[in-house]
């Protein structure tokens, strides 16, 4: 006879199967074999053990993906506080379940939960700064969560201290990964583009130009990615009103955006506008 | 430092496990970095860390023979070389916490 845990464990692993290969029947399928296996653990283990916690979770996340937002968080909060519990508050596991329902309520809540969010990611970054350290990756990730929440739902204040956590980040992304790695790229263009709000141009210029030699170097010149990069530059230069600099960007845009996918045409779009700008 | 290698216990359990072992063949530079190692797999994977069970031996082997794919894959996604790095660091203390035991 199988033992709990085992019967637990292949309930999960049928939903992961159901998910990641099967259609929407499949995936809604899913769903109650995630719950018999929270009630098989809850019943073998007791409810408040971290395997039950893992399984909330999963459950939590599945739900997320099937947009049961309502039914999402309470499993979150409870698998937060079995960890807490059993594993104590400054556990890595308290931290990337912190994390969890801190992205949910940015993504899906009102202004109480916002509030509620922000003291979700200090705690989480608190918790990866004592266990990694000041210089760790995880911390610069971190650092980085906590920074898109405070651009997205903050004040001018809030943009500030954005700022900084960003200029944090990037020192250690730069520090540990190199001043030209994929992962610098990407931070340069979420600050320089915070740097165009907070109307600092010359700065935020600066950073773009370096994150899309970065995006071009790594993706190509026709990427989505880079596109994207030369639409903020572009921007930024405009608002600069410096027009003549767009010039710069011409041989960053596709030679032919009308053979680019339909995703890529509204970008190209663009390009096409400030080349005939140049001319 | 005295460790059952056959006993079944979670993945994290066994993390601590293989830690305390390498008390016994590695420096500490290299017991440190193993510890960051199973830190941040902690924090990227989202694995059942609770729920899988297994002998501390068995997931020894299983982390030697399973690294090299996942270095393959992070080799495909472009990861940064200081990654690769680290995983082909804790690989060679996981070989040598191995050889040590056989």
């Amino acid at each position: 006879m199988k033992s709990p845990l085992k019967i637990v464990k292949d309930l999960n692993n049928q939903a992961r199967y159901l998910r990641e290969t099967g259609d929407t029947n499949d995936f809604a399928a899913a769903r109650p074999l995630l719950e018999r296996a929270v009630a098989i653990s809850e019943k073998a283990l007791g409810p408040e053990h971290p395997v039950v916690a893992e399984g909330l979770s999963i459950l939590a996340l599945h739900l997320e993906d099937a947009e049961n937002l309502a039914a999402a968080r309470p499993l979150f909060e409870r698998a937060l506080a079995i960890y807490e519990k059993t594993l104590g508050p400054e556990h890595l596991f308290v931290a990337r379940t912190l994390l969890f329902l801190a992205f949910h309520l940015h993504s899906t809540g009102d202004a109480e939960d916002f509030a509620i969010a922000r003291s979700l990611y200090e705690r989480a970054l608190a918790i990866y700064e004592k266990v990694f350290g000041l210089e760790h990756p995880n911390v610069a990730h971190s650092l980085n969560d906590l920074a898109i929440y405070l651009w997205d739902t903050g004040d001018a204040e809030d943009f500030v201290v954005a700022r900084t956590l960003y200029e944090r980040a990037l020192a250690i992304i730069e520090g540990y990964y190199g001043p030209a790695s994929a992962e610098a790229g990407v931070i340069l263009y979420q600050l320089g583009s915070l740097l165009g709000e907070l109307n600092e141009f010359d700065l935020a210029e600066t950073l773009l130009r370096r994150g899309l030699d970065i995006t071009i170097e790594q993706s190509g010149r026709n990427s989505q990615d880079t596109l994207e990069r030369i639409d903020k530059l572009a921007e930024v230069l405009e608002a600069k009103d410096n027009l003549r600099d767009i010039s710069v960007l011409r041989k960053d845009c596709p030679k032919e955006p009308e053979n680019l996918d339909h995703r890529n045409q509204t970008k190209s779009l663009l390009c096409k506008k400030y080349l005939s700008l140049v001319k | 430092m005295q460790v059952d290698l056959e006993k079944e216990m979670s993945m994290v359990d066994s993390f601590q496990e293989i830690v305390k072992l390498s008390e016994d063949y590695l420096d500490g530079d290299s017991i440190n970095h193993l510890k960051k190692y199973f830190e941040g797999l902690v924090v990227t994977d989202l694995d059942d860390f609770y729920l899988n069970h297994i002998k501390t031996g068995d997931f020894i082997n299983e982390m030697v023979l399973g690294i090299p794919e996942r270095i393959e894959r992070l080799l495909e996604l472009k990861a940064p070389q200081v990654v690769i790095d680290f995983e082909v660091a804790a690989l060679e203390l996981l070989k040598r916490i191995n050889s040590n035991l056989l």
